[in-house]
């Protein structure tokens, strides 16, 4: 996994690359966690996120409230179709932010 | 919870009313709860974000379970008042219901791909009329060929359900 950061006003994307599962979410979650308390929205831009398991899911779950208690958003877009399904199968797509393709300008 | 007789959609609201009085920390458990008339073929099932079951076909037709679904257990604090709806069917002779847990559609080859709910549809649309432990041992082979020297990442669980062409008496 490999993660590229990108800051822009009170933004901050997150490029994520590669495979979000047991193995890899320490780092990944750190680098996340580093966040909280930061910009008002953090972006998870997932175009060339290739995997998620359950783990992955749980944190961005437990991030998203934890992000939402401090006044600040998180999103993601850019999803995958195998990827995105597993958002829609969980039904976690109506907890989440979640933009199948858009362009953060 | 059987034993007093609540539905699929009800035993699945209790369990998450029950697993929100403590967290998970960052986990959940999703679930597919059935209840099925023997007698009639007759299902009633809710799902907690599980994958939807397959249904196979006399004949070797295949499709998934449409479910209206709900969250899955654990979310706490996430999930107050969704709730879960149920949906039925009736499983006609020679037809059978296939549940399993997400080991399936996330073994992935070497490439990267994952087998999916696709893959296992076609294996079972090929028409394999068997008896259920050679279709699942079919199964397992064809997953274990896939994945070549990629290791297993997750548990599998599946759940075959027959309804034989011959009447009981």
């Amino acid at each position: 996994m490999e993660v590229q950061q990108e800051r822009q006003d009170d933004r901050v994307t997150l490029f994520v690359k590669g495979e979000i599962e047991v193995y890899s979410l320490t780092e990944f979650s750190k680098i996340a966690e580093a966040h909280l308390g930061g910009p008002r929205e953090l972006v998870m831009d997932f175009e060339e996120l290739e995997y998620i398991d359950s783990s992955g899911l749980g944190f961005l779950v437990t991030l998203h409230e934890r992000l939402t208690r401090q006044g600040q958003h998180l999103k993601m877009i850019n999803l995958r179709p195998h990827v995105a399904r597993v958002f829609k199968i969980t039904h976690l797509d109506r907890i989440l932010d979640i933009a199948q393709a858009q362009t953060i300008g | 919870m059987v034993d007093q007789d609540f539905g699929p959609a009800e035993i699945l609201q209790r369990l998450n009313r029950f697993l929100a009085q403590d967290s998970l920390r960052g986990h959940f458990i999703t679930a597919c709860c059935l209840r099925l008339d023997a007698a009639e073929g007759h299902i009633r099932l809710a799902s907690a974000g599980h994958e939807p079951p397959l249904l196979l076909r006399a004949g070797g037709a295949t499709r998934e379970v449409p479910m209206p679904g709900g969250l899955p257990l654990g979310l706490g604090t996430l999930v107050v008042a969704t709730g879960y709806r149920e949906s039925e069917f009736t499983l006609q002779p020679g037809e059978r219901l296939i549940v399993f847990t997400d080991g399936l559609t996330d073994t992935r080859n070497e490439e990267g791909e994952v087998f999916g709910s696709d893959r296992a549809l076609q294996y079972y649309a090929e028409g394999f009329e068997g008896e259920e432990i050679e279709l699942l041992d079919g199964l397992y082979r064809a997953m274990d060929a896939f994945r070549g020297r990629t290791p297993w990442v997750d548990d599998l669980t599946v759940l075959t359900l027959h309804r034989k062409e011959t009447e009981r008496n």
